[in-house]
């Protein structure tokens, strides 16, 4: 930074004066730590939660088992009790959390609130057989947790515990290492999600009822769908018919880059689509020779072609985007 | 010339900082595109996605342009001559990346020139470890030797910083092997030698990092900075120290005094580190401290079992919420100049923070899966179908 304030002084393009003003500026800065803070409430938070959850399982047969039970209880009402009165009033715009703590309290409570119920289901089945119920109930206490105390975390939790209802894994690593699309239903599943999810962020935007989610539900909408379609494509027979049902999907995520300037949507959608086409084109190319080795030649060269050609539109398309956005 | 335009380059760092001074409202939106239309040439700049995408991109061209050329050579390469198909690659990516890639395309840092360099220098590595292989490679320390010029002439040139951290490597591991080749005494000097080289690396590196003319060297000396503070504290962690020391053959050579100052020196840097951090506004050691706190914590967690996995948890927990709710106290009205506030776009980290969450929280409450072995867990059980 002090180079750049040289260098405009030294091309006239700042006076000493100036030039003096932004140096002691840059100097005097204070040293931000609010990300180091969060850090350490998230990993506090998660710790004592993961904490709980183990003793509660850990001493299930002893006299103190039920001691800790009470106390998980009574900290997640504790904690609600807190979050309640210290939140700001219900409202369909993105609230501010009443202080730094407020974010972390409603995600403390939450995780004591899931350590609760599953206790309950394990030890008491208060849900019976009905599995589905243990999910899809706690999945909608957490949708109102999120909403009531705009907590995008939380959101995340319950998007994913609604997907795990539906049979579903949706973390960002078990999308992709947990899932076993090779059933129709499975498939389908995670197309109906992905279109309940992307409509999810759609209506939040357009009815401006907390429109600050819409990533959340768009990103994990884009990636469910597009997995559970790819994965389809590569599974069943006819793969490349599958494979054209991504081609809403791309739209959408090409859609989403232009408005929102959103240059990781434009990057997954056009890797999502290069590895569609390109399943077919090496369907197409392997299917062609019998010794593979002109299949070879042409594969090559279709993926030095298109790499290049994707590394024009990627530049180009990086290029507009700042262009638009006046950077 | 080798290497990048002095010129455009160093315009491509002031095009960065003038959008920090212009999204910080210190320079107007006028005044910005007046002093960008007026400074000269510069590398275009990019984000991280897109070096990500051009550098898998690029990787996809080098490999299929390699295996085209393999299949059509594939009756003339063989075992003896397989180093000069290496080093024309090498020379081949290398000229590639200077003469279209950086003089003509006017690429700085975005992920092509990256590639193409790392793929030139592993194919150069290749071609000289299949020419050398039973006159250096087969000895450690010369290997090692070898690849610091190899290494290091490139990360000058090219300043590139994962090259530079990778010389440094280089530089450690000789010294590491020249002591373990020397044996006795100085297998023990192993962990205080390593401390006093990356104190000299430290301050030799900060002092170059505020001399350079250039910040993209600058960049690269703060590389070294980072690891020679790591390197400093891995050198005396208990954990580190004993493993490795059980590995020379040395069960318990280390006097208990010594002993005592490893297990001390496990706890009291990274402190030490925050504290420095924090007092003098340098970033660099309250990041590590941070994390090397949780380093040492599990280093001497790992020989003294003092409590239970849920007990540990449970006291850790309630010492880091402690530790920032004392820090959002304290640094509550800008003593040290600290600041609790964020200083920058909140909603990128907010977004990205609530990705972790649900990576990492989502299965609390999974209990089947623990207790009865049915598969039956949040955030996956599901899709087993056994729920």
């Amino acid at each position: 930074m002090k180079r750049t304030l040289k260098y405009l002084l030294l091309h006239g393009v700042i006076n000493d004066e100036t030039h003096g003003k932004l140096d002691s500026y840059i100097e005097g800065k204070p040293l931000s730590i609010f990300w180091h803070i969060r850090i350490l409430l998230y990993l506090g938070v998660t710790l004592i939660a993961t904490a709980l959850g183990i003793l509660i399982y850990e001493n299930i047969d002893t006299i103190g088992h039920l001691s800790i039970v009470v106390l998980i209880g009574l900290t997640c009402i504790a904690c609600f009790v807190y979050s309640f009165k210290k939140a700001p009033d219900i409202s369909a715009d993105k609230s501010e959390p009443a202080n730094p703590w407020f974010d972390y309290i409603v995600l403390f409570g939450t995780l004591l609130f899931l350590t609760f119920e599953g206790y309950l289901q394990f030890q008491y089945s208060i849900f019976g057989e009905r599995y589905g119920m243990a999910t899809f109930l706690p999945a909608m206490v957490l949708f109102g947790i999120a909403y009531r105390f705009d907590h995008l975390g939380v959101l995340s939790l319950a998007i994913t515990l609604f997907c795990s209802w539906l049979g579903i894994s949706l973390t960002p690593k078990s999308l992709f290492t947990e899932n076993d699309f090779s059933t129709t239903n499975l498939v389908i599943t995670g197309m109906l999600l992905c279109v309940i999810l992307i409509g999810a962020g759609y209506y939040s935007v357009k009815e401006k009822f907390k429109a600050h989610f819409h990533f959340t539900y768009y990103n994990f909408g884009m990636h469910l769908g597009a997995v559970a379609i790819l994965a389809a494509g590569f599974n069943f027979s006819f793969g490349w018919i599958w494979m054209l049902l991504i081609s809403p999907l791309i739209l959408f995520a090409y859609w989403y880059s232009q408005t929102y300037k959103s240059f990781y949507f434009l990057l997954f959608g056009f890797g999502y689509t290069y590895i569609a086409i390109s399943y077919i084109v090496v369907e197409v190319f392997i299917g062609i020779d019998s010794d593979y080795i002109f299949s070879a030649y042409l594969l090559m060269t279709y993926f030095i072609a298109t790499a290049i050609y994707a590394i024009k539109f990627l530049r180009s398309a990086h290029k507009k985007m700042n262009e638009d956005a006046g950077v | 010339m080798l290497g990048y335009d002095k010129i455009r380059q160093a315009n491509y760092f002031h095009k960065i900082h003038l959008n920090e001074l212009k999204n910080e409202g210190l320079v107007s939106n006028e005044e910005h595109s007046v002093i960008e239309k007026n400074m000269g040439p510069a590398y275009n700049t990019t984000n991280i996605f897109v070096n990500i995408g051009l550098f898998i991109l690029t990787y996809v061209i080098v490999s299929s342009a390699l295996g085209f050329l393999g299949l059509l050579l594939s009756d003339v390469i063989s075992e003896q001559n397989g180093w000069v198909f290496s080093l024309i690659v090498a020379v081949g990516l290398l000229f590639f990346l200077q003469k279209v890639i950086i003089d003509d395309r006017k690429n700085f840092r975005s992920g092509i020139d990256d590639a193409l360099l790392y793929g030139g220098i592993g194919f150069l590595c290749l071609a000289f470890f299949i020419l050398f292989e039973t006159v250096f490679f087969n000895d450690p320390l010369k290997s090692c030797l070898f690849f610091i010029p190899l290494l290091g002439l490139p990360a000058k040139i090219y300043q590139d910083r994962l090259l530079y951290g990778l010389t440094l490597f280089s530089i450690y591991s000789v010294f590491f092997l020249l002591f373990h080749k020397l044996g006795g005494v100085f297998l023990l000097l192993i962990p205080f030698g390593l401390m006093l080289l990356s104190f000299i690396f430290y301050r030799f590196s900060t002092t170059k990092a505020s001399k350079v003319e250039f910040e993209a060297d600058q960049e690269c000396w703060e590389v070294i900075q980072w690891i020679s503070i790591i390197v400093f504290y891995l050198s005396g962690n208990i954990f580190v120290v004993t493993e490795l020391s059980t590995e020379l053959g040395l069960v318990d050579a280390f006097p208990k005094a010594i002993k005592l100052f490893f297990y001390g020196f496990t706890i009291v840097i990274p402190l030490l580190y925050i504290f420095h951090g924090l007092k003098n506004k340098k970033l660099i050691f309250l990041n590590l401290g941070l994390a090397l706190i949780a380093v040492g914590v599990f280093s001497i967690k790992y020989y003294h079992n003092l409590m239970s996995l849920e007990l540990a948890l449970l006291l850790g927990g309630i010492a880091l919420l402690a530790v920032a709710y004392s820090a959002m106290r304290y640094f509550k009205n800008g003593k040290w100049n600290i600041t609790t506030e964020p200083d920058n776009n909140l909603t990128d980290g907010l977004n990205l923070e609530s990705i972790v969450i649900d990576q990492t929280l989502s299965k609390v409450g999974d209990i089947d899966t623990k207790f009865k072995g049915e598969g039956g867990k949040f955030g996956g059980g599901g899709a087993s179908g056994a729920y």
